[in-house]
């Protein structure tokens, strides 16, 4: 079936009136007749510059295309526009009369398709769908955009140098936080770190800091007292070294044996009992040396007790420097005792060498004393027992209590210093009937000399009987 | 006081109504009515000629005429439409076609209305001389005729007259 196709030129068509459209054959055969609107069978041509752009969203389109150009035509056309992304179905379809659309919501970073086709929208005139225009693809935007992504950068960058220069500026103030300072004691110890190399030991021991280092931490509330002397102390043997009593004694034997020299003869005979000590040295630590308690041997006077030369009606002596060398005396011995030095020595032999036998020893004594020959001193031996009894010191020539009972021995119990030695007593004892020192006086009853306080005097008389 | 303020209301509108939608809207109507007489041939016969324009419309020759003659011609062919319409009116007996009839026949008073407000009355007295008219006997022929003649002249007019402020949409 062949197809005819027949134009008119549009100067000869007429639209709104009903068209009479005859066709025949060879003029006389009518082959079809029909009456047809031309303003309802029109076909116009697609849409022309379809332009698609990207909008201020990332996720919109605008679509422009120009309508055609037929003068009475212009309000009589409506279009479709198709947007798709690469590669699917048909999306969205929109049917407007104006010649721009806005497409919204669309995916990020995709590409799309637009096409656009025409057709008379129906009231006057009338037709069929245009073809589709050429479609044109386009790029929807991204969130990321360019500017935003650059002025972040900006601010972090501007961010990291902020705090790089607050880390700079205050890295003494981190470090301190971080890693503290372990204080160091170096300012309170002068010279402790540097010129000893942190040895405690000798800086205590050389600095000059040790004594106000010492008076810092252990204050003494004690000021020093004066050490009152009671007695010439022989060195005590190392046996009786814990004794505490022992701090009472001084040792002052170069004292006594510098000063005089029948002292030194003393030491003699007392270590060896068949030596004749003529001149023998006297060790000042020699321990056999011993006190001779009578002023009366001393020579010349030069004593210890220099200025206090004792007689039965002397009164000025001084009790702090001796108190226990008014125990034995005798105004006869000192008489003696000016006149005859040398047969003194023979008189301490004597009685040194009658020590052993009590008897010999006594009567010897007391023979020379009567016999006019020189004074025998007498001597003081003491030995001192503890509390339970028990023997704490002995004089070096061992004398033993119970072993000589036969001459005067007093037994004396003392607790240290003794309150009841008293010095303005023992002045008024002197001074009336030349008592002894000592006036506590205890008593043991198997001790028929152990006297009693009261009977000092008797004591005393005793004694002195003895000696004459 | 209140009466001081009210002042005396014109006669005639403020401003003639130039809105092609109110045509189209006049246009789809008419085509209602076409599409209803579509089948009825023998029951759409009318008693009586009927004069009617002629509705064809050629661009090229629509514009070489001056906005006068198209006036004109719009308004005797409404003319005549208007009458017709009526004429038919009185002769029908079937409720829906006139129901059709009447609407039909008030969408041209208003359209006739419309262009008479933006018309010079000078061209009013030539319509009886350039006008062609044809006669029918059908309804379905006086509906076409209706359509065609909103469709074509008097669209036209209303969209290239420059008194009338389309306000397209």
């Amino acid at each position: 079936m062949s197809r005819y196709i027949c134009t008119f030129p549009t100067r000869d068509v007429s639209l709104f009136a009903p068209l009479e459209i005859e066709v025949s054959l060879n003029s006389s055969v009518i082959m079809s007749r029909q009456d047809i609107y031309i303003n309802y069978v029109v076909i116009l041509d697609p849409p022309s510059n379809v332009t698609v752009q990207r909008t201020e969203k990332p996720n919109q389109l605008h679509v422009q295309w120009s309508a055609p150009q037929l003068k009475h035509l212009e309000n009589s056309i409506m279009y479709e526009v198709s947007i798709s992304s690469v590669g699917s179905s048909v999306q969205k379809v929109e049917t407007i009369k104006k010649t721009e659309c806005i497409f919204a919501k669309l995916k990020l970073q995709t590409e799309y398709l637009v096409s656009v086709r025409a057709k008379p929208d129906g009231v006057s005139i009338d037709g069929y769908w245009t073809i589709w225009s050429k479609p044109v693809s386009a790029m929807t935007g991204s969130d990321l955009d360019p500017l935003i992504l650059s002025l972040s950068l900006a601010l972090i960058m501007i961010a990291m140098l902020l705090f790089l220069t607050m880390l700079m500026t205050r890295r003494r103030v981190i470090k301190e936080k971080i890693w503290p300072l372990v204080p160091s004691p170096e300012n309170m110890f002068d010279g402790l770190f540097t010129v000893y190399r942190g040895n405690f030991q000798e800086w205590l021991g050389r600095s000059s800091a040790h004594i106000l280092w010492n008076l810092q931490f252990f204050s003494s509330e004690e000021p020093a007292t004066a050490l009152e002397i009671m007695s010439e102390i022989k060195t005590f043997p190392p046996d009786l070294a814990k004794v505490k009593h022992q701090e009472i004694f001084l040792d002052e034997q170069s004292f006594l044996v510098s000063r005089s020299d029948p002292f030194k003869l003393q030491g003699g005979p007392l270590m060896d009992e068949g030596k004749q000590p003529a001149g023998a040295q006297v060790a000042p630590n020699n321990r056999e040396v011993y006190v001779v308690l009578n002023q009366n041997f001393l020579p010349g006077g030069t004593s210890l007790f220099d200025a206090h030369r004792l007689t039965p009606g002397s009164n000025d002596v001084s009790d702090e420097e001796m108190p226990l060398q008014l125990l034995f005396e005798s105004p006869r011995t000192s008489s003696r005792w000016d006149r005859s030095p040398a047969g003194e020595e023979d008189s301490f032999r004597d009685a040194s060498m009658s020590r052993q036998s009590s008897v010999s020893r006594q009567s010897s004594l007391s023979s020379g004393i009567e016999q006019g020959s020189p004074v025998t001193p007498a001597h003081f031996d003491y030995a001192k027992y503890g509390p339970g009894g028990q023997l704490l010191y002995l004089s070096p020539r061992g004398f033993k209590l119970e072993r000589n009972r036969n001459h005067p021995y007093l037994h004396m119990s003392d607790s240290g210093v003794s309150a009841d030695f008293s010095i303005m007593d023992f002045q008024s004892r002197r001074n009336t009937a030349d008592t002894g020192i000592y006036t506590n006086l205890c008593r043991r009853e198997d001790l028929p000399e152990c006297l009693q306080a009261s009977n000092s005097e008797s004591l005393t008389n005793h004694l002195r009987s003895n000696l004459s | 006081m209140l009466l001081g303020y009210i002042k005396p209301a014109k006669s005639i509108p403020l401003h003639p109504i130039c809105d092609i939608r109110v045509l189209d809207k006049f246009i789809r109507e008419a085509k209602d009515a076409t599409d209803s007489t579509k089948r009825c041939e023998e029951a759409c016969a009318l008693p009586g000629n009927f004069t009617l324009p002629k509705t064809n419309v050629n661009y090229r020759e629509w514009e070489t005429k001056d906005t006068g003659t198209k006036a004109e011609e719009v308004q005797t062919g409404l003319k005549l439409l208007a009458l017709a319409v009526q004429k038919a009116q009185n002769v029908t007996v079937n409720s829906n076609m006139l129901h059709l009839i009447e609407r039909s026949y008030s969408n041209l008073r208003s359209i006739t209305q419309m262009v008479r407000s933006f018309s010079t009355p000078d061209t009013l007295n030539r319509e009886r001389e350039l006008q062609t008219t044809f006669n029918t006997r059908s309804l379905r022929t006086i509906f076409h005729v209706y359509l065609s003649f909103l469709q074509g002249k008097v669209r036209l007019f209303f969209l290239h007259t420059e008194a009338c402020n389309l306000a397209t949409s």
